[in-house]
């Protein structure tokens, strides 16, 4: 009986290794095979060794003549996968095969070498799951990318927008590198046949979207070249913490710069030009009208001790100046917020600007360009009626710095009008203060310079301290980033006015007036983007 | 009778199961985006399981109320554009952002457009639902500086705040932003911009049938600066002199500095 049980085992045994062993691929999990075959359950599970290796035993996969080596299993896999070969051996990869690059991948770089799965199949390094990663073997590693000359952190872009974030939590209908890029034929975006070329795009999203818009587009465009120009400039944006906003830091700079030149040029402020500047790369405009003070503190402070250094400073007169500018600031304040109930003031303030720097700018040109083409005498401006009308008044003050001898009252009133219209306009009133001190007061166009950037730096400075405790509105990071520029382009502008000649000095900075002045016109007189916009903090300068 | 009683057990345990299987879900990647020196603001990923029946999708996220903000109108008088009227509006989200998705929610028909959603409003109303500039006009208060109030200006001024606000990625609707796969597990994001203010948001996921609310969900994310960025806002608001006594000293010695290293490098 139990030699019986024992039989009939062996016989059910038997049958179960004959079954086993008529099972195609089941039979291939034979020790030893299992490393080198076809995977189980792969598509490749039917085929013979010598179908892609070749009859020929004995050939290593590094000899030319492989039929798996590097050169040729295009075309060996090609015998099955025609479509796939002709599209691969057109594309990027394929011509860098052909080629000899040792860097550019074969189908089985992709693919994998024995265990091939569909790309259907999740266990598939091309399936949804895993072909990112599987791009990425190539596509984020530094010596292939400085080899290939291939642009950098393109997996990283992908990994960041809403495809990838999507594709990192385990789904797998979004979007993923052959989406868009294509799965054989992948070509460079330069090439006009990529799928991802700048005019094929649109198109490449329409696959899968019905409506594309260039938001879509510019969301899903990778960073260009190796750490390409665009992939630069988004590393120099810089988080303004007062301003609640990142902006690229050397661009900043650059308009700090700018200003600061001017500033050094011409001694002005620079607000007229800087506020609206910073306003339209997206700082808010009260922290640009704010942060505007301290970098014009920084900017005349430079230009100030330059201007010192070759004994154009005026202290006494600026101090002087300075008094009566702090106290037409004031009143200039106090009257704004009067007055701002009457609806329309603004408008009327802006008008009187623009017309008070279409008289001045027109005045100055006239009065430059007479001196410049000989018609006037060289050099300083004749003194005139009014200055010697002026400089008969009490109080009786010298300023040997400037040469002149002239009433207390004329600067201080002088100030105090410029403080009153800067507090009324929100802007430094530079602008206003030069002419006034070289055609009112009579200071030489050098010295009125130097003495303009010494009061610039203590009313900047006073509004800067009002603007901080008051409406909490200054950035100190956007300031010191302004101050990278702005210190040296004073330097640079300081030294351009020495080269240039007093006259030469109030012709350009009158074509300069007349420039603001038809900014300021054709803002009046334009349709405003926004019928509704936020309402500017006047007074604030 | 025992295996009678095991068997109540098990129905009694797997009926509230399977109910909880069919409960809303909506998670949020992160609770928590921090703003350092290099934010440039952040995608938020939501994810979750609808209810069974959903239609549609509707999901808001609010940040926190804003100040009052000033605004004025311009209008052509002669020749010029001018400020015409000036208005004060108080009681609006810093931050208000839909994303929403009608059948098919098959999120691929994006249109990343601004869009009224005045043809959303009357079913979702019924529902007890406001969204877009409806709802964000239900609360505002709007109060005139010019004059005495004129019918309409209200939703006139209001548009036009929704229009600065979208300008900056603070408002936005995206009809089609939500993507519900065959399973009902939905997903989609929510666009951070860099100005997106310090605070608490919330997020509710509302699940619909034609005019049902089928359920809610609500997430909480918390926005706020870190490090440098937090030390200096925290001194702007709460020592504001020390503050500017500081910028201003850095300011003059930026300046000095740069006088001094062109002197030394002989610059002229």
């Amino acid at each position: 009986m139990g030699s019986g049980r024992l039989c009939q085992a062996l016989v059910v045994l038997q049958l179960a290794v004959s079954l086993i062993s008529a099972v195609p691929g089941l039979a291939q999990e034979a020790p030893g095979s299992q490393k080198v075959g076809p995977s189980p359950g792969g598509p490749h599970r039917h085929l013979a060794c010598a179908t892609c290796h070749g009859a020929e035993p004995g050939v290593a996969k590094n000899d030319p003549a492989s039929p798996v080596g590097r050169k040729n299993v295009a075309t060996t896999c090609g015998g099955c996968h025609s479509q796939e070969k002709a599209k691969y051996i057109e594309g990027a990869h394929g011509r860098g095969v052909a080629r000899g690059d040792a860097i550019s991948p074969t189908c089985v770089s992709c693919h994998g070498g024995h265990t091939i799965f569909r790309a259907a199949e999740s266990a598939s390094p091309t399936s949804a799951t895993h072909v990112v990663f599987t791009c990425a073997e190539c596509h984020e590693d530094p010596s292939v990318l400085r080899t290939a000359n291939l642009p950098y952190a393109v997996v990283e872009h992908y990994e960041e927008t809403f495809h990838g974030i999507a594709q990192a939590h385990g789904i797998t209908d979004v979007a993923t590198c052959v989406s868009c890029h294509g799965a054989h034929a992948v070509l460079p975006s330069s090439d006009p046949r990529s799928r991802v070329h700048p005019a094929n795009l649109e198109r490449t999203c329409h696959s899968c979207h019905t409506a594309v818009t260039e938001v879509m587009v510019a969301a899903v465009r990778h960073p260009s070249g190796p750490g390409g120009f665009r992939a630069i400039l988004e590393h120099l944006r810089v988080y303004f913490p007062i301003a609640g906003t990142a902006v690229n830091s050397l661009l900043v700079s650059g308009m700090g710069a700018l200003v600061g030149f001017l500033s050094g040029l011409f001694g002005v402020g620079g607000g007229f030009l800087l506020t609206p500047l910073l306003m339209f790369i997206g700082i808010p405009p009260a922290v640009a009208a704010a942060t505007d003070s301290a970098q014009i503190t920084a900017g005349a402070t430079s230009g100030a001790i330059s201007h010192s250094r070759l004994g154009n400073v005026d202290y006494k007169m600026g101090l002087v100046i300075v008094i009566g500018g702090w106290s037409g600031g004031y009143v200039g304040v106090q009257v704004v917020h009067l007055l701002r109930n009457l609806g329309n003031f603004d408008f009327f303030l802006k008008l009187l600007y623009v017309l008070i720097l279409s008289f001045v700018g027109m005045t100055m040109l006239i009065e430059g360009m007479r001196s410049l083409c000989g018609r006037a005498a060289s050099g300083e401006p004749t003194t005139s009626r009014l200055t010697r009308a002026f400089s008969r008044l009490p109080l009786q003050i010298s300023f040997p710095r400037s040469g002149l001898r002239t009433s207390a009252l004329v600067p201080v009133a002088a100030g105090f009008t410029v403080g009153m219209l800067a507090a009324f306009l929100g802007v430094g009133g530079g602008f206003i203060m030069l002419p006034t001190m070289i055609y009112i007061i009579g200071i030489p166009t050098r010295v009125a310079v130097g003495t303009d950037l010494f009061q610039i730096v203590l009313t900047s400075a006073n509004v800067t301290l009002q603007q901080s405790v008051t409406n909490h509105t200054v950035d100190v990071l956007l300031a010191v980033t302004l101050f990278a520029g702005s210190t040296i382009g004073a330097q640079f502008g300081v030294l351009a006015s020495r080269r240039l000649r007093g006259e030469q000095i109030r012709v350009f900075l009158a074509l300069i007036v007349l420039a603001v002045m038809g900014v300021l016109l054709y803002q009046l007189i334009t349709p405003p983007d926004h019928l509704v916009d936020f309402a500017r903090s006047g007074g604030g300068h | 009778m025992r295996p009678v009683v095991v068997m109540l057990l098990v129905l009694g345990i797997g009926l509230p199961a399977a109910a909880q299987t069919q409960a809303p879900s909506a998670q949020i990647e992160t609770r928590r985006v921090t703003i350092s020196m290099t934010f440039s603001g952040q995608r938020v990923f939501l994810h979750g399981q609808t209810l069974p029946g959903t239609q549609r999708m509707l999901v808001v996220m609010e940040g926190p109320p804003v100040g009052q903000v000033r605004l004025t109108e311009k209008g052509r008088v002669g020749l010029f554009w001018l400020g015409v009227r000036q208005y004060k509006l108080a009681e609006l989200p810093g931050v208000y952002l839909v994303n929403a998705c009608d059948s098919p929610c098959d999120g691929h028909s994006a249109r990343m457009r601004l869009v009224d959603l005045a043809a959303w409003n009357p079913s979702s109303a019924s529902a007890g639902i406001l969204v877009g500039s409806e709802a964000v006009r239900a609360r505002a208060r709007v109060q005139s500086l010019s004059g005495d109030p004129v019918p309409g200006e209200a939703e006139r001024i209001l548009e036009g705040y929704w229009r600065l606000q979208a300008d900056q990625g603070l408002y936005a609707i995206q009809p089609d932003a939500i993507r519900i796969n065959r399973e009902g597990a939905f997903y989609h994001t929510f666009a951070l911009p860099t100005q997106a203010p310090e605070g608490k948001y919330r997020i509710v996921t509302y699940f619909l049938a034609g005019d049902r609310v089928l359920g809610t969900a609500e997430n909480v994310l918390f926005v706020r600066k870190s490090g440098f960025m937090a030390w200096l806002t925290r001194l702007a608001e709460r020592q504001a002199l020390s503050y500017g006594v500081f910028t201003v000293l850095i300011a003059v010695t930026a300046g000095w500095l740069a006088g001094a290293i062109f002197k030394r490098g002989g610059g002229h």
